[in-house]
Parts: C-alpha cells; sequence; structure tokens
C-alpha cells in the first residue's frame, strides 16, 4: 500500500495531528463548563447556593410530608382534612400574591436625585437580587410583584412603568424574609445596589424592617396555556399509593 | 542537498505538530494544579446537585400522592370546591406542567468568543442579564408561562450568574439558552423585540425567534418556603 517508507510516515504524522488536534479543542470545550476550571471563589459561592437550596427543599418535602399525613390521618376526621387543605391554600395564595401579606423584612427607597436616573432595568436587577437572599415577598411602590410582573421605560424614558403604570419618585422597594440576610444579599460587591449606590451616587436608603405589609395582587386571567398531567417521559407514581 | 516537495510538507507538519504539543501541554500543566485544589469544592457540588435531584423528585412524587389523594377525599366529602380552588392556584403557581401556543427564543455565544482576547470574551457571550431582561419583557407580553433550558420561571425565581454558569432557581444551564413562553405569540414577539433581544441581534449574537402552537413548559419544581411572610391577622 504505500510505496515509499516518507507516506508511512506523513501518514502517522497526520493521524497523530489530527488526534492532537481534537484533544486540543475538547480541553477548550470542556473548559468553559467544566466545574473543575472555575475559581475556587466561583465553586464556594455555586456550593453556599446550593446548601441553602438543599435546606428549602428538605423544608418543603416536610411540608409535603405533613400535609400527606394529615391527609392519611383524615380517613373519618373531616376537619384534618380542611385543614391540610386550607395550609395549602395559604401557602399557595402567598407564592401566587393572591393575599396579602405582612412579616419583616427590608425597604429600599430610592428618592428623586440630581444624580442620575434610576433605570428600569436597575428595578429588574434589585428585585431579582432580594429573590435570591430569599425574599419571601416583594413590592414596588406598594404594587405587589408576581409571576407576571414586569418594568419597562415610559416613552420619555425618564420614569418607569410597572405593569404598565407609571412609578413616580420615590422608588420604594420592600421585601419580606429574614431582614440581615436580605441586606447582605443585596449589598454584595459589584452588586446592583453597589453600582447604583458607588458609581451612580444614587443616594438610596436601606432600612430593616420588622414589619412590613404587603398588598395582594389580582389574580390573573391565563388564557393560552392549559395543563398537562403525565407528560412523557415522566414515570408514574410510586408505588404504595393511595388505594381509593 | 535537493529540497523536494515532501520535505516542506513533513516540515510543516511537525511544526504544527509540536506547536500543539506544547500547547496541550501547557494547558494541562497550567490547569491541573488549579483543578486539583478545587477538587474536594467540585466533589461537593456534585454531591449536593446529586442530593438536590433526589429531593426534587421526592417533592414530585410526594405532590403526586398528595393531588391523588386529595382528589379523592373531597369527592367524598363535599370538598370538591375547595379542591378545585388548589387546582387553579397550583396551575398560576407554576406547580403544573403546561401547554399552549407561544414563543421559543434562543440564544447562543458569538463565534468570536471562542477566540477573542480574556479581556474581551465578555464583549460575545450571552449573560444572565440578557436572560432576565427578556423574561422581563416576556412578561410585558403576558406571558403565562416560561422556562429556560426547561427550568420553569416562577414569581420568587432568580436568574443570576456564577463563574461563566449561568443559573435559574440556582440550577446551572449550559449554553445554548432556549427561552419559551406561553402566551399570543404576537404580543410576546412584539415586546420581546422592543428589548434586549434585538439589541443581541443587532450585536451580531446568532439568535433566533420562533412562534410555535405547541409549546410546553414542564412544572416548577423546587420549593415554596414562606418562614417570614404571612396573612395579616384577622380582626386587628
Amino acid at each position: 500500500m504505500f510505496r515509499n517508507k516518507w507516506q508511512l510516515t506523513l501518514t502517522i504524522a497526520f493521524l497523530c495531528l489530527g488526534l492532537l488536534f481534537s484533544l486540543q479543542f475538547r480541553t477548550h470545550k470542556a473548559m468553559d463548563n467544566d466545574l473543575n476550571f472555575q475559581s475556587n471563589e466561583t465553586l464556594a459561592a455555586i456550593s453556599r447556593d446550593l446548601n441553602t437550596k438543599y435546606y428549602q427543599l428538605i423544608q418543603e418535602v416536610w411540608d409535603l410530608r405533613t400535609q400527606l399525613r394529615l391527609l392519611e390521618q383524615s380517613n373519618d376526621q373531616n376537619k384534618l382534612l380542611v385543614e391540610a387543605l386550607k395550609r395549602e391554600q395559604q401557602k399557595l395564595n402567598i407564592a401566587t400574591g393572591l393575599t396579602p401579606v405582612e412579616g419583616p423584612g427590608l425597604i429600599i427607597t430610592i428618592p428623586e436625585n440630581d444624580q442620575n436616573y434610576l433605570g428600569y432595568q436597575d428595578i429588574i436587577d434589585i428585585v431579582n437580587e432580594l429573590w435570591n437572599a430569599n425574599a419571601e415577598a416583594i413590592s414596588v411602590n406598594g404594587i405587589r410583584v408576581t409571576g407576571a410582573t414586569s418594568f419597562l421605560p415610559s416613552d420619555e424614558l425618564s420614569t418607569i412603568l410597572m405593569d404598565g403604570k407609571e412609578l413616580s419618585y420615590p422608588y420604594v422597594i420592600k421585601a419580606i424574609g429574614e431582614p440581615s440576610a436580605l441586606e447582605k444579599g443585596i449589598s454584595i460587591p459589584k452588586g446592583v445596589i453597589d453600582y447604583l449606590r458607588n458609581l451612580y451616587k444614587i443616594p438610596l436608603e436601606i432600612k430593616q424592617a420588622d414589619k412590613i405589609s404587603l398588598p395582594s395582587a389580582s389574580a390573573p386571567n391565563l388564557k393560552y396555556s392549559y395543563p398537562v398531567a403525565g407528560k412523557a417521559g415522566e414515570k408514574p407514581a410510586a408505588s404504595g399509593e393511595p388505594q381509593f | 542537498m535537493k529540497l523536494e516537495k515532501w520535505h516542506l510538507s513533513i516540515t510543516v507538519v511537525c511544526l504544527l505538530f509540536g506547536a500543539l504539543f506544547t500547547s496541550n501541554l501547557k494547558t494541562h500543566l497550567h490547569e491541573n494544579p488549579m483543578a486539583a485544589r478545587n477538587k474536594t469544592l467540585v466533589n461537593v457540588i456534585k454531591t449536593q446537585d446529586q442530593k438536590i435531584a433526589e429531593l426534587e423528585s421526592e417533592i414530585k412524587s410526594i405532590r403526586e400522592k398528595i393531588q391523588k389523594y386529595q382528589t379523592a377525599k373531597t369527592a367524598q366529602t363535599g370538598l370538591e370546591p375547595l379542591q378545585k380552588e388548589l387546582e387553579r392556584l397550583q396551575f398560576l403557581a407554576g406547580l403544573t406542567a403546561v401547554e399552549g401556543p407561544g414563543i421559543e427564543i434562543t440564544l447562543k455565544d458569538q463565534e468570536k468568543a471562542k477566540t477573542a482576547k480574556e479581556s474581551e470574551v465578555d464583549f460575545y457571550i450571552i449573560h444572565y442579564t440578557d436572560i432576565l431582561y427578556i423574561v422581563n419583557d416576556l412578561r410585558a407580553g403576558g406571558a403565562e408561562a416560561i422556562s429556560v433550558n426547561g427550568e420553569r420561571v416562577v414569581s420568587t425565581s432568580d436568574i443570576r450568574c456564577a463563574g461563566v454558569f449561568i443559573t435559574v432557581n440556582l440550577n446551572r444551564l449550559a449554553p445554548p439558552y432556549k427561552i419559551s413562553a406561553i402566551g399570543n405569540p404576537d404580543k410576546l414577539e412584539e415586546s420581546v423585540r422592543a428589548g434586549e433581544y434585538t439589541i443581541l441581534e443587532q450585536s451580531h449574537f446568532p439568535v433566533t425567534l420562533e412562534k410555535r402552537n405547541d409549546i410546553f413548559i414542564p412544572e416548577y419544581k423546587g420549593s415554596y418556603t414562606f418562614n417570614y411572610a404571612a396573612p395579616p391577622k384577622e380582626g386587628v
């Protein structure tokens, strides 16, 4: 097959080259999304966040198990059944913003100032940072933030529209949750509050409060989405399910 | 000495070979100490990922059991209205998988990101804020349900970054990023095109937007924990 020696050499050399090339490519590609190549600080931050999430999930499992136990014990006691249902109802009402809530938390006030405008994206960032700091409920200028809430610039770009309604100064963002955790969470270096304060010199004020009251939101009218159960790829309920 | 064509070929190949070999070696020499130092943390994270996945599937299975129990029990006891109300609330809270018409957006880093200088890479990659602002625009366009790479975005969801990772509900996502939303497709598109999406498009990011009538969005797998917020006590 190989008439000259050098053909063989060349073939082998090219093979090796190809191999090396693909290896090199793979290394670079893998680095992008491989935990091993992240900095120590990044990994520590990821791990810390996952830890918080872990404990929240544990709590959810605990809640659900209690709920299930109440249901199981409710055989001939309607009272327990109603209690189980009401518990869930209250939780979901808070989650969807359909009930007013109160509790301790944090109040961020941004007064009208001659330094800089606060943009609508700044509000989105602050709300997002508050959720990350485990806020349980948030309002902006007395309007409850829900899964449907949006912030857009007005036509003149100088004011902010929340769900289409114009907000006026001072902007007051209230969040219920553990006050010091909320404050610590949003005050991280290079976070949005850090930038607004130190780079844009916006004189915002952050205050912890023992009791904050947030109003409820109105229920959305869903017209396009409908529930689907048991989508492909999901396994059916585990064995030991209740018999009826 | 007489130079033949194949002499040149071999030389070029050998040069390339050498260059690649050293660069490969350098990558490994350079990265390995860091990888070793981080090994413990990486292992911790992998364990955490696994535990979280286990808890999420346990939550799913208990929620299904509760659902079955409640449906049966409430039917026996005449509490169906309350059960119906709960199902509506679960639907609103994103605890139900949903389907409907809507749009699907994909975001990818620019090819340039692979070759750009480290100080310029940021100009060519998708940032968490891009996704955050697009989600906001989708909400402004009346989105009823949103997911990013299959991770449901609910009221309390956060969209952030950790190193090179973009996270939604603290779950690390890998590019390309696929944002799905259910709602009026025309309104969603109009709203999205008025914002961040168009900025990315004009900055030559390979982004796509497609209207569809069969968007599927999975349920929220995480938790709603309320330890501080409670409805006001009545009669105060």
